[in-house]
């Protein structure tokens, strides 16, 4: 907050003054005649009074979650003890808020009768109301970041500033496709959910029809098959069993420009792989590599899907302090049996040495690698060439520590990346 | 850039410019620029008169827009200063007596107010039709003063040969009379202590450099290998490669 003068007040005092001073001197009435109106203005101002503080109250916005491109609302008061006869309001919004109407206004604020009084009782209140559309322009948790108020008398002669921080803030979701498949369970739990056990039990998906055995339960016949072929058969079935899997999510480093970069894409991809595991009873956690981490532990539940999402739309690139940044802890209760799905660009040395650490856990690591966005015509082929050599170098190094490795291109699907992640593994599997 | 893409910058930067306010204003600098210009016609500080004059209404007349259009506080200060040195070199040699220059301090008063009023739409602000309207109000009342106050001195020591003496005299009266009505009954309220809060109070806002983009609430904090639950560092370099 500051107040002060402006220029104003030094233009009137300086032609007023000037004018007395040269009357004085000449001992004609010319000179202050032609100050006079600047020298009343000044005195027209202080009678006006100078400084008037003006409060922000009760910041609000239309909405609490919207999606990239949604529209939405910022409404704010300005409440003043006294009249205040020039306000101006302006608005900062960070980058992924973008206003849609104006976000300047210059108004007065006049004197309003406010029934909620302190003390029950009727207490006059000069306020005002403001609206500021915006448009959602980019992911993340975010929100309109300042209002910079400025109150100043009728002549402009005094000016009182002040920076408010605007204490709301919006989840803006990337557009997100609706999955079906699921990443294939790798260590069951003895939970019921929606992926098919190797084992066979009680379960909607036929494994193989056989003779009836001794031990057999009576209620395990199929009595139609037992009809057809006139010997009691079984219709054995896989069960539904659920799974454990941790998101791993590389922040070390945002590749691309605009809506096009890698981190934009790994929330994305996080976002609808823990949507659709927590819809199918697998507890999901997840671990935000970047030069730190952040841990959230596999559990389930749709309170759980939120805090998930929360820090994925939190998910920033933070700048890098000290060497010692350079390690990643993962943690111990990391669960053994849960699979490790990675969305990573593979480029930063944190996310390879945490990959590779998981790996010698024992733990089952697949990668989802998002293409690299194409680079602009600065950087010269030969880096561009050093680049990607450099990448497929770290894809291999991780392809031998038996992580699997599958690229997703921009034209891609999740759908159909899903598809190939479950016949990638299906396979890893059989050789392993 | 070729010259059509500059000459349609320089149209849309005009265009902007095309206000009821910067157009008055433009009005009355060029006015007195070319009043003064014709006052100063034979003194022989220029050669010739007709282009001295348009010299000194183009000057003007570039310094108001130019002021206008950026609102930069140094160029008003110099728009209005211009406008006032013609306004003085128009008046001065014809002997116009105190009641023009006057209104002459009025017309330079309103035409820095001009700029100011057309500064307020900058950005694609949206303006209150009271705003203008107050600050208008308040140019009236603070010129009918001063005009008032130059005639009310003129008439009373008319033929004197004193009546000098009545203005400053005017303006100091004033300024005692201010300051009895407006800063003499002021009675401030007891400024609360900052150090204690009461239930009720405001709570101030954070400091401009503490405060950070409002986060998620419910989410973990980055952590740093020392801070992770039973968390083993991983060396920077990976072995075998």
């Amino acid at each position: 907050m500051s107040r002060h003068l402006t220029y104003r007040f030094w233009l009137c005092g300086l032609i007023g003054i000037g004018g007395v001073a040269l009357t004085l001197i000449s001992r004609r009435l010319e000179p202050v005649a032609l100050g006079s109106p600047f020298l009343v203005t000044l005195l027209l101002s202080l009678v006006d009074g100078w400084w008037r503080p003006i409060d922000v109250d009760a910041p609000r916005l239309s909405a609490a979650r919207v999606i990239e491109g949604d529209e939405l609302e910022l409404e704010l008061d300005l409440v003043a003890a006294q009249p205040v006869p020039w306000v101006e309001l302006e608005v900062q919004l960070p980058a992924n808020l973008e206003p849609t109407g104006p976000a300047r206004f210059v108004t007065r604020l006049r004197r309003t009768t406010d029934t909620a009084g302190r003390r029950g009782g009727r207490s006059a209140t000069c306020r005002a109301s403001f609206r500021v559309p915006l448009r959602a322009t980019r992911w993340g948790a975010t929100g309109p970041e300042w209002a910079m108020v400025t109150s100043r008398d009728r002549f402009g002669i005094s000016e009182w500033v002040a920076r408010y921080p605007l204490q709301v803030s919006v989840r803006v979701h990337p557009p997100t496709e609706q999955l079906n498949s699921l990443v294939p369970l790798y260590r069951e739990r003895a939970v019921t959910g929606e992926h098919r056990s190797r084992r066979t039990g009680s379960g909607s998906e036929l494994a193989e029809v056989r003779q009836y055995r001794w031990g057999d339960p009576v209620r395990a016949i199929h009595p139609g098959l037992s009809r057809r072929r006139g010997t009691p058969m079984v219709a054995e079935r896989h069960p539904e069993r659920s799974s454990e899997v941790v998101l791993v999510v590389d922040s070390a480093q945002d590749l691309g420009v605009d809506l096009a970069t890698t981190l934009r894409w790994t929330v994305t991809a996080a976002t609808v792989l823990a949507e659709r595991h927590l819809r199918a009873q697998d507890r999901v956690g997840l671990l935000d590599v970047g030069w730190g981490v952040r841990w959230l532990p596999p559990r389930l539940g749709r309170r759980h899907l939120h805090t998930i999402v929360d820090a994925l739309l939190a998910t920033e690139v933070k700048a890098r302090h000290t060497r010692d940044d350079l390690h990643v802890a993962i943690p111990a209760n990391l669960p053994r049996s849960a699979t490790i799905v990675c969305i990573s660009p593979l480029i930063s040395e944190l996310i390879l040495s945490a990959l590779v650490d998981l790996r010698n856990r024992g733990h089952e690591v697949l990668v989802i690698m998002p293409e690299l966005p194409a680079p602009d015509d600065s950087v010269s082929l030969l880096a561009q060439r050093v680049f990607r050599v450099g990448n497929e170098l770290n894809r291999r190094w991780l392809l031998e520590r038996g992580a699997i490795v599958i690229p997703w291109s921009s034209g891609d699907s999740l759908e159909h990346l899903m598809r190939r992640v479950i016949r990638n593994l299906g396979r890893s599997r059989q050789l392993a | 850039m070729g010259l059509s893409g500059a000459t349609g910058r320089w149209r849309t930067r005009l265009g902007r410019l095309e206000t009821p306010e910067v157009l008055l204003g433009a009005l009355i600098t060029a006015g007195w620029a070319a009043g003064a210009a014709v006052a100063l016609t034979g003194v022989g500080l220029t050669a010739t008169t007709v282009g001295a004059a348009a010299g000194a209404v183009t000057a003007a007349l570039w310094l108001h827009l130019a002021a206008a259009d950026t609102g930069h506080h140094s160029l008003s200060w110099m728009s209005t200063g211009v406008t006032v040195l013609c306004v003085v070199l128009a008046l001065a040699r014809r002997d116009a007596g105190a009641l023009l220059f006057a209104v002459g301090g009025v017309t330079a008063l309103a035409h820095n107010e001009l700029i100011r009023l057309s500064y307020t739409r900058r950005r694609e602000a949206v303006v209150d039709r009271g705003v203008p309207r107050g600050a208008v109000i308040g140019l009236v009342a603070a010129s009918a003063l001063a005009v008032a106050g130059t005639g009310l001195a003129q008439a009373v020591s008319g033929g004197t040969g004193r009546s000098w003496l009545w203005m400053p005299a005017t303006v100091g009266v004033l300024v005692l009379a201010t300051m009895v009505l407006t800063v003499a009954p002021v009675r401030r309220a007891p400024v609360p202590s900052r150090s204690r809060w009461r239930p009720g109070d405001r709570i101030p806002p954070p400091p401009a450099g503490g405060a950070t983009a409002p986060g998620p609430v419910d989410t973990p904090d980055l952590l740093t290998p020392a801070q992770v639950p039973g968390g083993r560092p991983v060396g920077e370099r990976r072995a075998g490669r």
